[in-house]
């Protein structure tokens, strides 16, 4: 299978693309999250 | 604490820069994933569009028997208009089957498939390259050219999504992920697949952001034919990193380069330590030589490229400079320890609950770019750092439960024990690199694989990378032989 897909699937590929790329602000606040979590909770048992 | 004279407080100053300077690759890596996020609006796809040129794809080979035959194979069968891809292997006098199996696929595939050979060899990949850009750049027919290793295999839809940044007359050359991709993995090769994530899926896109590409990966590059003339339509010789320096060369000739993250090649990655040591060693040497060549580029801002940054210079120097970043770091922390110990030990839990800090969130983050990589190397992206780093960071965030544990096996805290623990966790940097040279030196020994593995998780990928970057240091200064050396590749990734 050689043929690409049509104009406007690639053209909706390209845009969905761009909208995984969004993805990457969630990602960062779920992993920002985490690390916030640990640090409170060592200040919290240091008290 | 007792007051310091001024003499020592000039110098506890002096100390703390030489520590905080230490301490940049560290700072380097959180900046680098807190830029990350950036990337969802600053990247190249508003101005990417349906396009496809004529592709002239170029294999650099020498004994590739193993691998070329597949590697063609995919290639034909690409998600690309069949009329609009040729492929050229350039078989750098192969000793091996490489010219039999090439032969054969240019019969079955006539037009398609062409077999170049160099009956002179061994001169280095660049050379190899150019007898094939000689070739394919004389035929107007190519609009494109995809320079490739043999033994990567693209995924059916990662040329396309490579030429559609193309369409802006203004890319010059376009990258994809090089994700490893050998189905029987080992240790080391799912570090690599996590150190891949880190430098291509989070620091290039960063570098998107930035607008300036340190290397467009040498197993997966498309130029477009204009940025090949302007660079002269060769690729340079005379450096280990032809790739680096043909990347810069095209910035510097105002063309912007783009790394796509969401065109997937797999390839197969070195499985042992020695391996793995000389290939990086060849692009260590490399990257010393360009910082050499590109001399009077480094934190000069330009208006027609942005090589010359501030935060490009940074990237690039906290990896050439890491294990003397490294050095001076525990140097200044050993310093502080025998002037002013309170000091030091503020500044050590400073250090390592901002490095925890940063390791967790930028492994985190890592593990959520490429989740197939992030469910069989999770194991890996928790020891990157190694087990005595983490011991580290553990003790730095709860120091008294360090303390109790030392207390339940009878061994309290003295002032003497204090300062041996202290010295040994001051110098783990180092430590840990001399813990890298013993791996390679046992990894030959009967048993030894075990021991070099054991060896790499409690001393830290970092550190391996660390203790080849001194040996890269040692190798130039001694202008030691420059030569080409293969990486062995039998066929490890399914096509």
């Amino acid at each position: 299978m050689t043929t690409p897909p049509s104009h406007d699937a690639e053209v909706e590929e390209i845009a969905a693309d761009a909208r995984r790329e969004r993805r990457l602000i969630p990602q960062a606040l779920l992993a920002l999250a985490v690390v916030v979590v640990i640090v409170v909770v060592r200040e919290l048992l240091l008290r | 604490m007792t007051d310091l004279s001024v003499l020592e407080t000039v110098l506890v100053i002096v100390l703390l820069l030489c520590v905080l300077v230490g301490t940049l690759p560290v700072i380097n890596t959180g900046l680098q994933f807190l830029m990350l996020p950036l990337h969802a609006f600053r990247n190249h796809y508003g101005k990417a569009a349906p396009y496809h040129p004529n592709v002239a794809v170029i294999i650099p080979a020498w004994n590739e028997g193993a691998v070329i035959g597949p590697a063609i194979e995919r290639l034909l069968q690409l998600e690309y208009p069949a009329e609009r891809l040729r492929v050229f292997v350039v078989d750098d006098a192969s000793t091996d089957d490489t010219p039999a199996i090439v032969t054969a696929k240019a019969q079955s595939h006539p037009g398609r498939v062409v077999h170049l050979r160099r009956e002179k060899g061994g001169e280095g990949k660049a050379h190899t390259l150019n007898h094939g850009l000689d070739v394919v750049l004389a035929d107007s027919w190519t609009e494109a050219v995809l320079i490739m290793d043999a033994d990567v295999i693209f995924a059916r839809d990662s040329l396309r999504k490579l030429t559609r940044h193309l369409a802006d007359e203004k890319v010059g050359a376009v990258t994809a992920y090089i994700a490893e991709g050998s189905r029987d993995r080992n240790y080391l090769t799912r570090f690599i697949a996590i150190e891949y994530v880190i430098g291509q899926l989070s620091a290039r896109r960063v570098q998107n952001v930035g607008g300036a590409i340190a290397c467009l990966a040498g197993g997966a590059q498309l130029h477009s034919r204009a940025n090949l003339e302007a660079i002269g339509g060769r690729i340079p010789t005379g450096t280990l990193a032809e790739d680096t320096m043909t990347t810069f060369e095209g910035q510097l000739k105002g063309r912007r380069m783009v790394f796509e993250p969401h065109a997937v090649v797999l390839a197969e990655e070195p499985r042992t330590i020695d391996s793995l040591w000389k290939q990086r060693l060849r692009w260590a040497r490399g990257n010393v030589q360009l910082t050499s060549i590109y001399r009077k580029l480094w934190f000069r801002p330009s208006r027609d490229h942005n090589l010359g940054s501030f935060g490009f210079g940074l990237a690039w120097f906290t990896i050439l400079l890491l294990p003397a970043f490294m050095l001076l770091a525990a140097a200044g922390m050993l310093a502080l320890l025998l002037l002013h110990s309170d000091i030091a030990e503020f500044v050590f839990r400073f250090m390592w609950i901002a490095a925890a800090c940063i390791y967790l969130f930028s492994m985190l983050y890592s593990v959520q770019l490429d989740p197939r990589t992030g469910r069989h190397s999770w194991r890996e992206a928790i020891m990157f750092p190694g087990l005595g780093a983490l011991i580290l960071m553990a003790i730095a965030l709860f120091p008294w439960a360090f303390e109790s544990l030392l207390a339940t096996f009878g061994l309290g805290l003295t002032d003497q024990s204090g300062f041996i623990w202290a010295v040994v966790f001051y110098l783990w940097g180092p430590i840990s690199m001399l813990g890298i040279w013993l791996a390679r030196a046992v990894e030959p020994l009967p048993g030894g694989r075990f021991f070099a593995g054991l060896l790499l998780y409690i001393c830290g990928y970092g550190s391996l990378l660390c203790a080849i970057t001194v040996d890269s240091y040692i190798k130039e200064w001694r202008r030691a032989d420059a030569s080409w050396i293969k990486t062995e590749k039998i066929g490890r990734v399914d096509s």
